[in-house]
């Protein structure tokens, strides 16, 4: 590990690769919030944890990604995987920050996913 | 203002990392990456753009270069020149080891990098694979 921090004056919570999932309930909806860093060390868990929230079988699940600090190939591929799950069952709605919303349109999920800027705007879609 | 085309004055130049090309060792690498490009205040999206891309292809080397058990090294290697900003990650196997549990979500990794990058070139030889991405800098900051 290098002795020095090159920008010591960054944010060490954007570097500690730390994550919380973490489960609430709003009326008939389930949230399901994920914070930090999604890369392949910390994906499993949250595919396991959205599959689980997926099984219950909810009438809308969001899924708050509006602060994550990094969501790797895999962790967009779960989120393909709990759309597929969810499928007539349980209406599944992201709420996500501007970069992962840019992401997921570059890679053409857009389409699949329905995608709202915050978790009050998901639980409030009709 | 920084100068047209670049963020003003390099503060490293280049980054060069080598690393075991193992799932958890590339996320130290990822996060000196990150550091790196943020030290040279890009515009946001593109901290986000390179630190992704270069993810991707560290990844596929720790998931697809060696065979399972088998020790193996990546190497990342970052410049700042005028107007760009190119990282290379080069490893000495080969990608035809799938992972001892396949994941079908997996897939979209060389797709993001072919995407966020402005150019991303793999060469594959006998000894190895390098993957070179390189982003443009524009004068406005964009």
């Amino acid at each position: 590990m290098p002795a020095t921090d090159p920008n010591p004056g960054q944010d060490p919570r954007s570097f500690a690769g730390e994550t919380t999932i973490s489960l609430r309930r709003a009326g008939s909806a389930v949230v399901l919030t994920a914070q930090g860093e999604f890369d392949a060390v910390s994906t499993p868990g949250l595919r396991t944890s959205i599959r689980e929230a997926v099984e219950d079988g909810p009438e809308v699940l969001v899924i708050d990604l509006t602060a994550v600090e990094f969501f790797g190939s895999g962790a967009i591929a779960t989120l393909v995987d709990a759309h597929l799950r969810a499928a007539e069952q349980t209406s599944l709605r992201l709420a996500v920050e501007h970069y992962l919303d840019r992401t997921l349109k570059l890679v053409g999920l857009d389409q699949q996913l329905a995608t709202y800027p915050s978790v009050e705007e998901a639980l409030a879609a009709g | 203002m920084a100068p047209a085309g670049d963020f003003g004055a390099p503060v490293t130049p280049e980054l060069r990392v080598t690393s075991p090309a193992r799932t958890g060792d590339v996320t130290k690498v990822r996060h000196k990456l990150t550091r790196w490009i943020a030290a040279h205040h890009p515009p946001a999206d593109l901290v986000g753009d390179i630190a992704l891309a270069a993810y991707e292809a560290l990844i596929n080397t720790a998931e697809h270069a060696y065979p399972a058990g088998a020790a193996g090294d990546v190497e990342l290697r970052a410049q700042h020149q005028p107007g760009l900003i190119r990282i290379t990650v080069t490893d000495f196997g080969r990608w035809d080891h799938p992972p001892a549990a396949p994941d079908p979500s997996r897939g979209r990794g060389l797709a993001l990098i072919r995407i966020l990058s402005d150019d991303a070139t793999i060469v594959r030889t006998g000894s190895g694979t390098t993957v070179t991405m390189t982003w443009r800098l524009h004068p406005d900051g964009t």
